[in-house]
């Protein structure tokens, strides 16, 4: 027992140092794999040797081992930096950087320092669905399963539920929206299960971003099949934001998607539209 | 001296490259310039503040590039697809620095693209504090702004 102390002990101290040197810059690589070998060499034998009370110690163990897996892996092509050159870049190519991560990971660069702070805010194009919102595609498989029990037993709860996070999608966007401090948004996706009742809120949010001069402009306002429901409205697209800009409209390519739209006859306020593509769509009359 | 269709450029470290105009002009800032000034398309073309290695660089990738506009046949769309990844995958983070300073100021935009791209990799599916060992980013927020941060945008973390 105390033999197996000593060496989960000399095991630890090994780990330390081989952090360390792995910190330091550089060659090493085969001396690493070797290292690397040895960590888990280590970590195979104190996983079986199952006794109780190394336990914590092999935990802390296994901890420091993942973190220096990781920092190992990220030393492999030795690509890993002596200096913060990325943060001295100039702002345009950093937020050109962020613009081609999801919107939610995007948003977490904020964290890193300062630097990069608001670099996300002037993001250009916007992406607005569950995944980045929540970070995982579970949410809008349960909101359909609650949108089906609704239909089918007229549930109360689930009703609520529902609402809840209809809410909460329309108020992330907004405040995405609000923090946006660029005076331009090129293009913006909205794809999220919304009807007639948030009208108001796709309002504010296209009127937003016609004013940044918004190119493209893709909405889809359903991912199930909530059209069963019997007073089912569709949200109203608010064109008539883009005939209020100066000059001409900004807008290039639009797509709908379970939205209500009914455009003035000649789209006068949509002039240099190049694309327009049109589905489940409830052309309004009056 | 240049022949004709061939221009030359200087780094500035000194260094001369004699290429193909094609080739040159994918940076949009020298083709700003060959188009403007003639006496450009003859003498030697200044690249301030690119070193003659990244220079290289810079034209390996145009050249491929500006050979497969030519001739798709011969360099199609999957090579130049394997070849980008090849180019970006060599580079050790301070090239990849300066080719994308670089890129930027002589606008190769499909360059720009790719080692951006390549950058938003090595971010995705990261946690801050991976993404900052990578970097060698400083955390140099106080924990009540990082507070502050987290409670403005929950959602993001």
């Amino acid at each position: 027992m105390m033999k197996r102390h000593k060496k989960g002990e000399q095991l630890h101290r090994n780990l330390i140092s081989a952090q360390a040197r792995f910190s330091r810059v550089h060659e090493r690589q085969k001396k690493g794999a070797q290292m690397h070998r040895n960590l888990m060499g280590g970590l195979a034998r104190l996983c079986l040797r199952g006794i109780r009370k190394n336990h914590k110690k092999r935990e802390q163990l296994h901890r420091n081992l993942v973190d220096g897996q990781a920092r190992f892996s990220l030393r492999e092509g030795d690509n890993i930096a002596a200096e913060d050159f990325i943060s001295e870049l100039p702002e345009e190519i950093l937020c050109y950087i962020a613009s081609f991560l999801p919107l939610r990971e995007a948003a977490r660069t904020s964290i890193l320092a300062r630097k990069w702070r608001y670099l996300w805010r002037s993001l250009l194009n916007l992406n607005f669905d569950v995944t980045n919102m929540t970070g995982n595609e579970y949410e809008l498989r349960e909101m359909v399963t609650c949108s089906d029990l609704i239909f089918r037993y007229y549930g109360d709860r689930e009703a609520n539920l529902l609402q809840k996070k209809e809410l909460s999608f329309v108020m992330w966007v907004n405040q995405v929206l609000e923090l946006h401090d660029s005076g331009k948004i090129k293009s913006c996706k909205i794809d999220f299960p919304l009807d007639g009742q948030y009208s108001d809120n796709l309002d504010s949010c296209i009127q937003n971003l016609a004013t940044k001069g918004v190119e493209e402009l893709h909405i889809k306002l359903s991912g199930h099949d909530m059209y069963r429901r019997c007073s089912y409205k569709l949200c109203k697209f608010p064109y008539w934001h883009f005939a209020r800009v100066e000059g001409s409209s900004s807008l290039k390519h639009l797509a709908l998607d379970y939205c209500a739209f009914n455009p003035k006859n000649n789209f006068s306020c949509l002039s240099n539209l190049i694309s327009l593509s049109l589905k489940h769509i409830d052309f309004i009359t009056r | 001296m240049a022949s004709k269709g061939n221009l030359t450029l200087k780094s500035c470290n000194g260094k001369e490259f004699i290429v193909e105009e094609k080739v040159a002009v994918m940076s949009t800032t020298i083709k700003n310039m060959v188009d403007v000034d003639d006496s450009f398309a003859q003498g030697v073309i200044p690249i301030i503040g690119v070193d003659g290695k990244i220079l290289a660089k810079l034209i390996e990738y145009c050249k491929e590039h500006a050979e497969a506009d030519e001739d798709e046949e011969v360099k199609s769309e999957e090579y130049l697809k394997k070849f980008d990844e090849k180019f970006v995958d060599e580079l050790n983070l301070n090239d990849l620095y300066d080719l994308l300073k670089a890129s930027n100021y002589l606008e190769i935009t499909k360059l720009l693209n790719l080692l951006c791209q390549k950058v938003a990799s090595m971010i995705k599916g990261k946690k801050p504090e991976e993404i900052r060992r990578i970097f060698n980013i400083k955390n140099d927020f106080t924990p009540e702004e990082e507070e502050e941060i987290n409670r403005q945008n929950p959602w993001a973390f």
